[in-house]
């Protein structure tokens, strides 16, 4: 997935699975906690959508996630988890 | 001050701004304080058999302050708000009124478990505009006028029953044999309380019982971020025996890591019971019952480092007692 792919995907998550009620204030600097109003649940909800219905294979480490202030840092976390399968279908 | 419970940190607050009165070893209560488990299989932080006397008592025998409770759950709603008024109406500087609110009337307030209702108690003192109260909500460090009927209406809230009173003008430092004395209440050696509830819980929800649907376990374990902070209280009571024994830093800042991992690890627990309720793969119980072992284990060794520096503190109150004498 393209960082805007992942984009794409979060809001859908976020409007559709968790319903979040504050989704008008969703943007890439949007903070999870302060902004968007997600609590520690919510975000393990959203971790849990982008395992089992994503694919994204997320460590223990990161569910209490420094790296998941804000909707865009959240992108770059899991841009940057799924290189090295990106790196693995290319040498293939 | 982390947010760890807000009885003790309402309380704590007078003897926070007390010279001399140390407010840590109040919170050995903490780490293992009252939770319930309803009859719904439901962990919760607060129910109908879960009260303050506890805390309240050894708040009075720590400290030398009486607590009174103001709140009678016999009387209406009405009667009670009528002698919150009076309370504030008569208070003085050095006393404090503590209520208890629904905090997810007040949105404004930040709120990060999103609970509702979320029962929480706050002091309260009146300002000079009659239609605005002052809140201090010292569990979440947070303070600032907000419109009274606004407050009225989340104290109005049926989750929401109980309030205290007390004059702090006489508070007095714990001496240390009352510190003793609570800390052996407080210490439990040899069991986990909140770790063998939420090990029963998942084993409930996954028997296949009717009653104890899987799908449930993400609401029976909803409240096990409130309850896994109070864990953090394991800090205040290693700081309050480093500072007395002048022990190095670096030994207290690897217990905070070992409180840390503790804490992170109940969400570890929370995510992988969240996954069993919503994929109903029963191999994530195996999974759950490692983690659990595995908590087990850290807070065991948690207590037992906390136990092995009250000894030593022990000591040394036991040989300046005795240098004391002797001079």
């Amino acid at each position: 997935m393209t960082r805007e792919e992942i984009l794409l995907a979060l809001y859908d998550i976020m409007q559709h699975q968790l319903e979040l009620p504050s989704m008008a204030a969703f943007h890439e600097d949007a903070r999870l906690n302060e902004d968007l109003y997600m609590d520690s649940i919510m975000i393990l909800q959203l971790i849990l959508h982008l395992e089992v219905d994503l694919g994204f294979d997320i460590p223990d480490e990161m569910l209490v996630p420094k790296d998941f202030r804000t909707v865009g840092s959240l992108a770059d976390f899991l841009n940057r988890l799924q290189k090295p399968v990106t790196a693995e279908a290319s040498y293939d | 001050m982390i947010k760890v419970h807000c009885f003790v940190s309402c309380v704590c607050e007078a003897v926070k701004k007390t010279e001399g009165a140390d407010h840590r070893p109040y919170y050995f209560g903490v780490w293992d304080a009252d939770f319930d488990v309803l009859d719904n299989g439901v962990l919760t932080y607060h129910s109908k058999r879960i009260d303050h006397d506890f805390f309240h008592q050894w708040y009075e025998m720590l400290y030398g302050i009486k607590l009174y409770r103001w709140y009678d759950e016999k009387r209406s709603k009405q009667e009670n708000i009528n002698k919150l008024l009076s309370l504030l109406e008569n208070k003085k500087h050095q006393q404090y009124v503590m209520v208890m609110l629904d905090l997810s009337k007040l949105p404004e307030r930040e709120n990060k478990f999103h609970q509702s209702p979320f029962p929480h108690y706050v002091m309260l003192e009146m300002t000079g505009n009659e239609e605005e109260w002052f809140m201090y909500d010292p569990d979440f460090r947070w303070e600032g006028s907000l419109p009274k009927e606004r407050i009225l209406a989340a104290i109005e809230d049926p989750s929401a029953e109980g309030g205290y009173f007390f004059d702090a003008a006489n508070i007095i430092p714990p001496s240390a044999e009352t510190v003793e004395a609570y800390f052996n209440t407080c210490i439990k050696l040899d069991c986990n309380p909140m770790t063998d509830a939420v090990g029963k819980i998942v084993d409930l929800y996954s028997s296949g019982s009717e009653n104890y649907p899987l799908s449930g376990l993400t609401f029976a374990l909803r409240e096990l971020p409130v309850l896994a902070i109070r864990k953090y209280a394991y800090e205040h009571a290693f700081a309050f025996f480093w500072d007395s024994l002048g022990y190095e830093e670096e030994g207290f800042e690897a217990w905070c890591n070992e409180i840390e991992k503790l804490v992170k690890g109940y969400t570890v627990i929370q995510y992988r019971a969240m996954k069993l309720a919503m994929t109903g793969n029963l191999g994530l119980k195996n999974e759950i019952s490692l983690k659990l072992d595995e908590l087990n284990i850290l807070e065991f060794k948690i207590k037992q480092g906390l136990q092995k520096s009250f000894e030593a503190w022990i000591k040394l109150q036991r040989s300046q007692n005795i240098k004391e004498a002797i001079l």
